[in-house]
């Protein structure tokens, strides 16, 4: 099947419209309501065309391409119809400076936005250097404006947290809102009022934490002015160096592309190809920057004397902190890993620990230590089985024990999409908060014996006396069972107490299985929870997630914060000091209250700071890069642990390159693809392989409102805000 | 009163496109819509309460703030402007004190404009509290909307 | 379920009860009845019979067409058929009653004719001249059945036409409706078979009939009429279309501004339920149908077909670009046909009486009949149905009586605001699709408002882009901005601010809309502006150079002042303006001052002398 298109003819792909044909050979239609991941709107009547056997013009975003059809894109009427149509567009538009003939020259002297109260030109807006909307003017080569023009004279929303909206500069394109309900599927903003006076906001134009609304920022992308944009980088310019990343603010592990000016980071936005496709959350989006950049960063080594922690050189850190250390049995010593370390770090600090001969290692997370007891011994690594791109296929999702709202925030818009395509989403959790809306909510009394009774249900169902509980399991349990493919994803709020914990994350397993499931996930409590297991810093693993139970090497460690631990090597803030703990050494970016209990300060990076590797709860291996200078003498994890490392006289530390590590720690960790996926054992081979020893340290305090420790509310003021609103006062 | 608008709802679930006769149920039942009753809504049927404040504000039947006791209606429609409905709109306007769309400040009437009763053969029309007066003139149409006033202060 | 031949053997007995029944009232019972007042007479009537210990029945029909003679009553008695009489008021009814029934007279004020065959001194209504050059089809039970009496229905052949379609197969349907060259109702006169073809042929698992009865446009109230008067001619209708069409369930969209329309819809739904023609199962053939009402919510452009099947979808009433077709993908994707009420009120007769003789009536290019709500300037207001290709001319004066009180006849505007206006000069066009298209207006749904010298066109002009303005969705840029902008020209052309230029800068806005909007509101937005600009120019001219409204309409242009010589000193004025600036002793001439008045035309209306005189005299006079 083929159409003419200005005289040529093109093949037709089916099921496509004009437009998608015309971009996919580089003819130009102008568009501004149109974006290739929303649905067509047909509003702004830029992109109309000309076809044969049509009275009028038709819009190519909005018609179906027929066998045989003659299209013409531009001609003189039409065109001409097309201009008048944006210039009715920018009468309503501050468009003083979009058709002024300086406007380029204007721009090269002044690269960043002039701040004002009110954008009334390019000049003043913050969407200066991606504006559609004037790429659009300069495309069609309009440079005045017919009609009379008006400033529409609505109020700014200045208020809302991290998002600003100016209406002024809208023009109801629509993407905004079709982006929020058919990607995000959250519908936090809508079109309101009618003819002159339609507009987008909020129900009563109430505050965004009223209207759930997650603070995404996909709006923001998706806007082709500057209506829309985020208070924290209105007037941040244009960075010096620009890179890509992966955000480590949770374990959904974001592509993000990073920015940096005179050697500070200035901005984290989802990278346009990614299984996030194209999409973060407020976390990674709006907190990365203001934590990276606190005026709190611990910046100097430091060192107790006389009971007061004074600055020092970092060779008198390192050798207090070595002279400490060695002054205690291998068995004494303790280490807790923190879950935002890279592997290669995490894979150095293990080998810190074992080579002073001690397996007293704990991952700072509530989900690793009974993952590691129950899939540990059923499954040959504790990993997970399918992507967050294979729940887009699932005709039913259960989520347990967390609501997607700051607990792998995206994983929400793969959820969003298996809805739309008819999947039944369940959502188990204790907590009072709303997250998705369209999920079928069961609060149950407890996590365990919940999923006990669902796990009879799938296997023996409606045998039981009816409970609200059992009921609710029930209906569960016909969806899994009905379904092609089932996705299960288990989350921290089912992992408070550890032995629950372990016998949820068992029962979601057992689930899995019988149910034929296709996806089953960790949302861990941490962000690179699974690059630390795969880095084997943990008691009883070993690089690759081996565990040598035999040799009892590895398998005699104990609890780092019980008894016998009189030292303490710390990357990940304790809720407190253990009595009978004699000595400690704390490394991280943020000090905390047990910091000031140090007896050695080493201060080191941030995610954002550092360089190294990152595997994703559905183990997908992502690149950390940066081009961000630490604060003063902070140093970046790596850096550190290769110092302590040789000033302790270990061997296997002669590393000059993160490459290096990466090469040492000996697994196949090429950025962008996945390891593989859990491998459930036969019935016959699974055995507790893993004793009670390493059942967790914990209970840690709630990572999703905390990065390395740090409440993410100390630095950025909105935060606080947001999630005090959706009730995250853990 | 929250209870029954609740129940009201309740009684649109697994309805397809139930947004809109939900609405006018809700302001049926208090006599507009309040932010309260899109949030249970929201909860209810599931629509967010911003498209479902989206949809409300697109029609024009639509209020959001308590109603007068009293509702007068004064149509616009093409015959009724013809015959000089705006005259009389300028008169009820005048005499109530209030604009077309506005409630007066003792809560006691309502004036709206509409576009069309179709009742144009008895051109002008004027409706007070759905009693349909037509071939209205500026004069009858105050004296009808004037007992109205003076039953009220008497009631 | 009840046998057809059954149920019309006992719907042709109560209706010839009805029929010898000596002693029956008919009420004319429709919105504009009621607004009339028809509520008084049947109180004073009640009082009459409770009076006169008569025992008299009641019937509560729609309107008859003749709007004019509301409020209207036939008086049925003494083996005569039912004469009818208009307008009657509830003061005079009694009187009425008194001669008719009482003294067997048949008084002739206010006497329209017998509803049947001239007798004695009482000549047949159908004879009137408002109702003589008239072709009742679609509206011939209106006024004489009462409309949820579903035995009365059938007994004037209703349902006859779907009993012989389900005997047929839905393709044979289709067939007939395609010969009859029925073109839809609504304004656009696309042919209805087509349509119904269209959507069979995309057809998979189902599809969606759905009935537009948000009549918006503001002076037509033909749709009203119909559901109101016959409301089982359109189910019949409906539910035929929806046979043919495969679909399993109908929507009627109605207007929520027609309450009585949609109580009676309601009633008549639940009757036919009742005898098994709706539900399943229908009348023995194994089609089911189940039809759902759907109230508007107040939005005009919920009229344009894209725009109802998103409000029904429940969401905001904004149109997308066709195609697909809704016959392709309408209702929840699936293919739809919608049609107008007038357009399915025509099918029952086309399966009755045959495709032939619906296309034996009518133009060649356009069958049938078509009816308009006569409005505005015009003597006899009120529902016309008239053979399509009858004069503008024979329908304004021949049975709309002209201009009354000698006034000058001006403009008929037809389409409603999305349509022209047509200079008396170009009346004598025939109506149908083609010809007014041609003029720059259009058939439109049905409306059709005369227009006197005393109508400022270009305030005519200002009032309908007003209206298509402020009922924009707001969608797309031509309409939502282009309106509003042709708004604020108008306005300030009617308050004398007109800038020369603005003009033609109507006419290119005017323009960019018509070619550049998503939908028909848009799309026929600038129609009035375009028409009356095009056959009324001298008016705009005179507002913009001369600060001039020659049919002194404009308000801030219009001046009052009160002829000396005529006022008798009555202080009726005085007495009776809002703002107190009339001067004059009893007796003696009054006197309005001009920095005082607001111009509302109070004494105007007031005066029993005509004293006060309205002109505009322009920018070139100052009055003091």
């Amino acid at each position: 099947m083929t159409a003419r298109i200005d005289g040529k003819d093109y093949d037709i792909i089916e099921g496509e419209t004009i437009l998608d044909i015309a971009r996919r050979n580089d003819i130009y239609i102008p568009t501004l309501c149109n974006h290739p991941d929303l649905s067509a709107f047909g509003g702004c009547r830029l992109c109309l065309v000309k076809v044969e056997g049509f009275r009028a013009f038709v819009p190519a975003c909005a018609t179906p391409v027929q066998d045989d059809m003659v299209i013409e894109t531009t001609e003189e009427d039409l065109d001409d119809l097309r201009r008048r149509i944006l210039q009715l567009i920018l009468s309503e538009h501050p468009s003083a400076c979009i058709i002024c003939a300086d406007r380029e020259e204007c721009l090269d002297l002044h690269p960043d936005p002039t701040k004002a109260g009110r954008v009334t030109g390019c000049r003043f807006c913050p969407n200066r250097n991606e504006c559609d909307l004037f790429d659009v003017v300069k495309a069609l080569g309009v440079d005045d404006i017919w009609v009379e023009t008006e400033y529409k004279d609505v109020p700014l929303y200045r208020r809302d947290p991290f998002i600003h909206r100016d209406y002024n500069l809208c023009i109801l394109c629509g993407r905004c809102v079709r982006v929020c309900a058919e990607i995000r599927g959250v519908s936090a903003i809508a079109f309101t009022e009618r003819s002159h006076d339609a507009t987008i906001g909020t129900a009563f134009q109430g505050p965004l934490v009223d209207s759930s609304c997650v603070f995404c920022g996909a709006c923001e992308d998706v806007c082709p002015t500057g209506s829309i944009s985020s208070k924290m980088t209105r007037w941040v310019s244009i960075p010096e160096v620009t890179g890509k990343s992966t955000c480590v603010m949770c374990p959904a592990g974001c592509a993000m592309d990073v920015g940096f000016k005179w050697g500070r980071m200035t901005i984290t936005e989802p990278s346009e190809e990614g299984e996030n496709v194209a999409q973060a959350c407020l976390k990674g989006r709006y907190c990365t920057v203001p934590l990276t950049n606190s005026k709190d960063r611990l910046e100097y080594p430091r060192v107790t004397t006389d009971g007061v922690l004074r600055p020092v050189k970092w060779e008198t850190a390192l050798e207090t902190a070595v002279e400490g250390l060695k002054g205690f049995a291998p068995e004494e010593i303790g280490m807790i890993v923190s879950p935002s370390l890279t592997v290669e770090e995490a894979f150095l600090a293990q080998r810190i620990m074992r080579g002073l001969g001690s397996d007293n290692i704990a991952i700072a997370s509530n989900m690793a230590g009974p993952m590691q007891k129950a899939w540990g011994g059923a499954m040959d690594r504790v990993a997970g089985i399918g992507t967050m791109t294979d729940i887009r296929d699932c005709d039913a999702v259960l989520i347990v024990g967390t609501d997607l709202s700051l607990t792998a925030a995206v994983t929400q818009v793969h959820v969003h999409a298996a809805w739309k395509d008819g999947a039944s989403v369940f959502n188990v959790k204790i907590d009072p908060r709303k997250g998705y809306r369209h999920a079928d909510v069961i609060e149950p009394d407890a996590y365990g014996p919940f999923m006990d009774i669902l796990l009879e249900e799938v296997k023996a169902p409606g045998q039981q006396p009816h409970t609200p509980d059992r009921d609710a399991a029930g209906r569960i349990a016909s969806a899994l069972k009905d379904a092609d493919k089932t996705a299960i994803l288990v989350g921290p709020g089912a992992f408070r107490d550890a032995a629950e914990g372990t016998q949820v994350a068992k029962l979601a397993l057992e689930l899995f299985e019988a149910v034929n499931g296709t996806v089953l996930l960790p949302l861990w409590d941490g962000g690179n929870v699974q690059g630390v297991l795969e880095a084997g810093a943990s008691r009883c693993l070993t690089p690759g997630q081996c565990i040598e139970q035999d040799s009892g090497k590895y398998s005699s460690g104990r609890n780092p914060l019980g008894e016998g631990i009189k030292a303490l090597y710390l990357t990940h803030p304790v809720p407190e000091i253990p009595e009978g703990v004699e000595f400690v050494v704390y490394q991280g970016p943020f000090g905390s209250q047990v910091s000031e209990r140090a007896d050695v300060i080493l201060p080191s990076s941030m995610f954002s700071e550092t360089e190294g590797t990152v595997i994703s709860l559905d183990g997908r291996v992502g690149s950390i890069t940066s081009d961000a200078r630490l604060p003063n003498m902070a140093k970046p994890d790596w850096k550190v642990f290769i110092d302590m490392g040789r000033a302790l006289g270990l061997d296997g530390f002669d590393f000059e390159a993160v490459a290096d590590i990466t090469e040492a720690v000996g697994l196949p960790l090429e950025p962008g693809t996945h390891l593989p996926p859990g491998e459930p054992l036969p019935e016959g081979d699974r055995a507790v392989r893993v004793d009670d020893a390493v059942n967790p340290v914990g209970p840690w305090p709630c990572s999703a409102t905390r990065y390395r420790g740090r409440e993410i509310a100390e630095d950025v003021e909105d935060f606080l805000e947001v999630a005090a609103s959706w009730g995250w006062d853990e | 009163m929250v209870t029954d608008i609740r129940k009201i709802i309740e009684s649109f679930k697994d309805r397809k496109g139930a947004i809109i006769p939900a609405l006018q149920a809700v302001q049926e039942a208090q006599g507009y819509i309040s932010p309260e009753s899109l949030v249970t809504i929201e909860d209810v049927l599931g629509i967010s309460r911003n498209e479902a404040y989206g949809v409300a504000t697109f029609y024009s039947q639509f209020r959001f703030s308590k109603p007068g006791e009293h509702e007068v209606k004064v149509c616009l429609g093409t015959a009724c402007h013809v015959k000089g409905g705006a005259a009389i709109m300028d008169i009820i306007e005048d005499d109530l004190g209030v604009k077309a769309g506005g409630t007066t400040p003792d809560g006691k009437f309502t004036l709206e404009r509409v576009a069309c009763m179709g009742c144009c053969a008895v051109a002008p029309v004027i409706v007070v509290d759905d009693e349909i007066h037509g071939k209205m003139a500026p004069g009858t149409a105050k004296e009808i909307v004037d007992r109205t006033v003076s039953k009220g202060v008497s009631e | 379920m009840t046998d057809f031949d059954v149920l019309k053997a006992e719907a042709d007995k109560v209706w010839d009860d009805l029929q010898s029944t000596d002693g029956v009232v008919y009420l004319g019972t429709a919105s504009c009845g009621i607004a009339a007042g028809i509520g008084e007479v049947k109180r004073e009537t009640e009082r009459w019979m409770a009076e006169n210990g008569a025992d008299l029945r009641l019937s509560e029909v729609g309107c008859i067409g003749t709007c004019c003679f509301e409020p209207l009553v036939s008086i049925q008695v003494h083996g005569n058929p039912p004469v009818a009489y208009g307008p009657v008021e509830g003061r005079t009814m009694g009187g009425l009653l008194d001669s008719i029934i009482t003294h067997k007279r048949y008084p002739t004020e206010a006497l329209l004719g017998s509803i049947g065959d001239a007798f004695g001194d009482v000549p047949s209504i159908w004879d009137h001249p408002v109702t003589a050059t008239q072709k009742r089809i679609i509206t011939e039970n209106n006024g004489i059945i009462d409309p949820v009496e579903l035995e009365h229905y059938i007994s004037q052949g209703g349902f006859e036409g779907l009993k012989k379609a389900l005997a047929m197969t839905p393709d044979e349907v289709i067939e007939t409706v395609l010969e009859s060259g029925l073109r839809g109702r609504g304004g656009a006169g696309f042919p209805s078979g087509r349509k119904w073809q269209m959507c069979r042929q995309n057809r998979t698992d189902k599809s969606y009939m759905v009935c537009n009865a948000d009549e918006g446009d503001p002076g037509a109230f033909m749709d009203r009429s119909i559901l109101e008067g016959d409301p089982y001619r359109l189910l019949e209708g409906l539910t035929t279309a929806s046979y043919a069409i495969g679909a399993d369930e109908a929507y009627i969209y109605a207007r929520a501004e027609y309450p009585l329309a949609i109580k009676r819809l309601r009633i008549a739904i639940a009757k036919l339920e009742e005898v098994g023609f709706l539900g399943e199962d229908i009348m023995g053939s194994g089609f089911s149908l189940s039809i759902h009402i759907k109230e508007g919510a107040g939005a005009f452009v919920c009229g344009e077909e894209t725009a109802l099947l998103a409000s029904i979808e429940g969401k905001r009433g904004m149109p997308r670009p066709r195609p697909p077709y809704p016959a392709q993908e309408g209702l929840w994707g699936k293919p739809t046909v919608i049609n107008n009420v007038k357009s399915l009120a025509s099918v029952p007769a086309i399966m009755r009486l045959g495709a032939e003789h619906f296309a034996s009536i009518g133009s060649e290019g356009t069958k049938g009949t078509a009816v308009f709500a006569l409005t505005g300037k015009v003597k006899y207001p009120g529902l016309v149905e008239v053979p399509m290709g009858t004069t503008i001319r024979e329908i304004v004066e021949g049975i709309g009586g002209g201009v009354p009180d000698g006034g000058k006849l001006k403009a008929v505007q037809t389409g409603g605001p999305s349509g022209g206006c047509i200079p008396e000069s170009m009346l004598d066009l025939p109506v149908d699709f083609e010809s007014l298209q041609q003029a720059g207006a259009i058939m439109g749904s049905g409306g059709m408002v005369v227009m006197d010298e005393e109508t400022c066109m270009v305030d005519v002009a200002r009032y309908f882009i007003s209206f298509t303005q402020y009922e924009s969705c707001g969608k797309c840029p031509p309409c939502r901005i282009g309106t509003k902008k042709m708004k604020d020209i108008l306005e300030r052309i009617c308050d004398g601010n007109g800038d020369p230029g603005d003009i033609e800068v109507l006419e290119e806005i005017g323009s960019t809309v018509r070619m550049g909007s998503l939908c028909q509101l848009g799309g026929t937005a600038p129609n009035p502006v375009l028409s009356t600009i095009k056959y009324f120019r001298e008016e705009y001219e005179a507002h913009i150079s001369d600060g001039r409204c020659p049919a002194a309409v404009c308000k801030p242009l219009v001046t009052y002042t009160i002829e000396p010589d005529e006022c008798i000193g009555c202080t009726l004025c005085a007495k009776n303006c809002p703002v107190s600036c009339i001067a004059g002793a009893p007796k003696e001439a009054h006197v309005i001052d001009q920095h005082q008045c607001v111009k509302c035309g109070m004494c105007h209306s007031i005066c029993p002398k005509d004293a006060v005189k309205k002109t505009s005299p322009g920018r070139k006079e100052v009055v003091e």
